[in-house]
């Protein structure tokens, strides 16, 4: 039986339009849409303001233009928002070792244990809270639970800038009368099919019976009771114990144009590197996500001849497997990803004959490394890497 | 051709000429081996055009010389499962007939003309060497030699020879092994010769050599070498390309010396092995004046302890080793001492098994 964890889930209010109204002061205040203008565009972040006209990102834009025809449109600025997103993370690791990313904005703390350290994990979140607040400008909401379940279901209770602490005394009151969605891993047809038979919220979930459960969802009928009660046992995985490490960019349209996904692709190749190396790890193999507009999704992989946690390498095998599909098949993308996966101490392992070009790369990344950590991702550019 | 043969020892000829073939290969004719009756014995042939082989086999009966190209798995696999004690082999036209008491075989044969030349041994060796010895050498440094080459030529083991000695290094870029012994005779040019021999080419020499008394015949040539036991001839073109500069990297000047009965050594780093995983596999070594604690841990499933007392001499150390680099040498190690030289816990170590086999071994970087 293991102790009682603190977990904290953060959350950046309205990530992107936050952002754009911070670097535009004209825009505080107003409702802002991110996204591109035009007649298939779709909404990538809605501010605050906007949101009260009800619109909200993943929407056409022209809904919500419809809704609220005043909202400033802003184009996205991936750059941008990647460079604060770095500074975020930089700024968790000083609140704990055991972060795992979510996505651009979001990631799971792990704080048991460093109660010592750091002291409650309720007043840690405010620390965490008002530093995220001067360093970027930004404000956060932050949910304090035992789990990840319950944090990230805090996170999402009080928003924008809130924080929400969940205890296990909490759960019978909190869960029970939410919707069925809200546990992670139903979506909209588990909840029709659980609809079917009655179940509505979580409280309904509940008091079923068992086989009936099991029918409906199968092997995961235990997994979402234990859900339903509040219990989770997922660990935090930080990239050190994780099995892949990986960084994927949904745009807000489909990107028409190659170069520009490319682009994108290689500042992941450079992000991905960057968290290999920080944990001294290696990755033996490379694979690409690329999603389009009608939800289709394809991957691929290689295998690298030798381990790397090096930039040029990871960049050399994910290009290579996006030029390989572009030149065939390339059509408007929605989402580019690349993982490095096979992860291992490899890069522990000195050798005996010193590679000399080898060696200029490591001393290329680690310098990189350095600058990155320091000022920002936009502080220095790689040469030769869009060739 | 007509020929009566000792099943036995056809199967040998057949197993041993079969590993030479490519699992692979654009030519058909390559699948298949040349079998020659003629001179009271069959030769069996085989050849991927990197390594080719000539396996002498008498215990036959010719009735009629000949030659053909057979299928070489098939042929093997029939004369395997086939129980007589001998067989008969009857080529005629392009079918090859292979009869027992109870079972007939008709099996497609290729032209023999379109199988390429298979060199026999001519004329002098340049070296000889003791069957046994030349085992022991392959299995000292074969298992470190790299799996595929990138930047240096060390997907194969270096031979030097010179003044009637002999040495063999092999190398991953991470370790590096070298064993010594002396010749039989050498007819070599005064600056000896070096040759880069592929690994396939002396796995398969290894398992070719039976008697350990048998000289075995080498001859060193610009791109080839090409080896003669009493049972075959094994030629194989040589790995092209720079060995690294092996010499450089053997450490000179180490200050910290640890010495230990090798199976108690290879008993403490097996046990520490126990707790390492393949994604990060290293062992901690604590050196001090009481001795060596060994150390592993898992993440996921715990962690290791090993003391083991030895002599050590020189300051207090902590370096890390993958433990299969350093099991992998104390296994072929024919000493029952072994000595670890060491300098610092990012430079590599020194191990030394009697005077002739040394083994250099990178750190790994410990956390």
């Amino acid at each position: 039986m293991q102790a009682t964890r603190s977990i904290l889930h953060v959350d950046m209010d309205a990530f992107f339009a936050s952002i754009e109204q911070l670097d535009n002061p004209s825009l505080r205040g107003k409702p802002v849409l991110v996204g591109h203008d035009g007649p298939r565009g779709v909404v990538a972040a809605a501010s605050y303001e906007a949101r009260q006209f009800d619109c909200h990102s993943a929407q056409p834009m022209s809904v919500a233009k419809r809704r609220c025809p005043h909202a400033v449109i802003v184009p996205v600025h991936f750059e941008r928002y990647r460079q604060v997103s770095q500074r975020m993370f930089v700024l968790f690791d000083e609140f704990s070792p055991v972060v795992e990313p979510l996505s651009v904005d979001e990631a799971f703390l792990d704080l048991t244990g460093s109660e010592k350290l750091l002291g409650e994990a309720e007043a840690v979140a405010r620390r965490l809270k008002a530093r995220v607040r001067e360093e970027l400008g930004l404000t956060a909401s932050v949910g304090v639970a035992p789990n990840k379940f319950l944090a990230k279901l805090a996170s999402d209770l009080r928003k924008p800038d809130g924080l929400v602490v969940v205890r296990a005394g909490d759960v019978d009151a909190l869960l029970p009368p939410m919707p069925v969605t809200k546990l992670w891993g139903v979506g909209p047809a588990t909840a029709e099919r659980l609809r079917l038979v009655g179940v509505r919220t979580i409280g309904d979930l509940r008091n079923r019976p068992a086989d009936v459960l099991d029918r409906i969802l199968g092997g995961d009928a235990d997994r979402l009771l234990r859900l339903a009660h509040g219990i989770d046992d997922r660990p935090v995985v930080c990239d050190r114990e994780a099995k892949s490490i990986g960084q994927e960019q949904t745009f807000g349209i489909d990107v028409e144009d190659a170069e520009e996904v490319r682009r994108v692709l290689f500042e992941q190749a450079e992000q991905v590197g960057r968290r290999l190396r920080k944990h001294a790890l290696s990755a033996r193999s490379v694979s690409l996500k690329i999603r389009f507009g009608d939800f289709e999704t394809i991957t691929r992989s290689t295998t690298l001849k030798e381990p790397t946690g090096g930039t040029a390498e990871l960049w050399a095998a994910a290009c290579g497997l996006f030029d390989a599909w572009a030149a065939q098949s390339f059509r408007p993308v929605r989402l580019i990803g690349m993982t490095a996966a096979q992860l291992g101490a490899h890069g522990a392992q000195m050798g005996l004959f010193a590679d000399p070009a080898d060696e200029k790369q490591k001393r290329v990344d680690a310098v990189a490394d350095r600058i990155t950590a320091k000022f920002g991702t936009s502080a220095i550019r790689r040469g030769g890497g869009l060739s | 051709m007509k020929v009566i043969c000792n099943r036995g020892a056809l199967l040998e000829a057949l197993t041993v000429a079969g590993n030479v073939v490519a699992a692979r290969t654009p030519k058909p004719v390559l699948q298949c081996v040349k079998v020659t009756a003629a001179d009271d014995r069959l030769t069996i042939a085989a050849t991927d055009l990197e390594v080719a082989i000539r396996y002498s086999d008498s215990q036959v009966q010719i009735e009629q010389p000949g030659e053909a190209l057979l299928p070489a798995d098939k042929f093997r696999d029939i004369v395997r499962e086939s129980v007589d004690d001998t067989l008969a082999l009857e080529v005629t036209g392009d079918t090859a007939n292979i009869r027992g008491q109870d079972s007939h075989f008709k099996i497609f044969t290729q032209k023999a003309s379109d199988f390429p030349p298979v060199p026999d041994f001519e004329g002098d060796a340049d070296l000889e060497i003791a069957g046994g010895l030349l085992k022991q050498l392959i299995g000292q440094t074969l298992f470190a030699a790299a799996r595929e080459s990138t930047r240096y030529a060390f997907n194969g083991v270096l031979l030097s020879a010179k003044g009637k000695k002999i040495d063999l290094v092999s190398t991953d870029g991470r370790r590096l092994a070298q064993a010594k012994g002396d010749l039989i005779s050498d007819k070599l040019p005064k600056e000896g010769a070096k040759a880069i021999i592929p690994s396939k080419a002396l796995t398969l020499l290894d398992k070719l050599i039976d008697d350990p008394e048998e000289a075995v015949a080498v001859q060193v040539r610009e791109n080839q070498v090409i080896f003669h036991t009493s049972s075959a001839t094994l030629t194989s073109n040589l790995v092209e390309g720079q060995f690294p500069p092996y010499d450089d990297v053997i450490p000179k000047d180490t200050d910290k010396k640890m010495t230990a009965a090798t199976a108690d050594f290879l008993s403490a780093i097996r046990r520490a092995a126990l707790l390492t995983t393949e994604e990060s596999k290293g062992v901690r070594l604590q050196f001090s004046k009481k001795g060596l604690v060994l150390t592993s841990r898992s993440p996921e499933s715990g962690e290791a302890t090993i003391n083991f007392p030895c002599k050590y001499e020189g300051a207090d150390m902590e370096i890390g080793f993958n433990p299969t680099f350093l099991t992998d040498a104390l296994r072929v190690v024919d000493s029952d001492e072994i000595s670890l030289e060491l300098t610092a816990p990012n430079r590599p170590g020194l191990l030394k098994g009697g005077p002739n086999f040394l083994y250099v071994i990178m750190p790994v970087n410990l956390q």
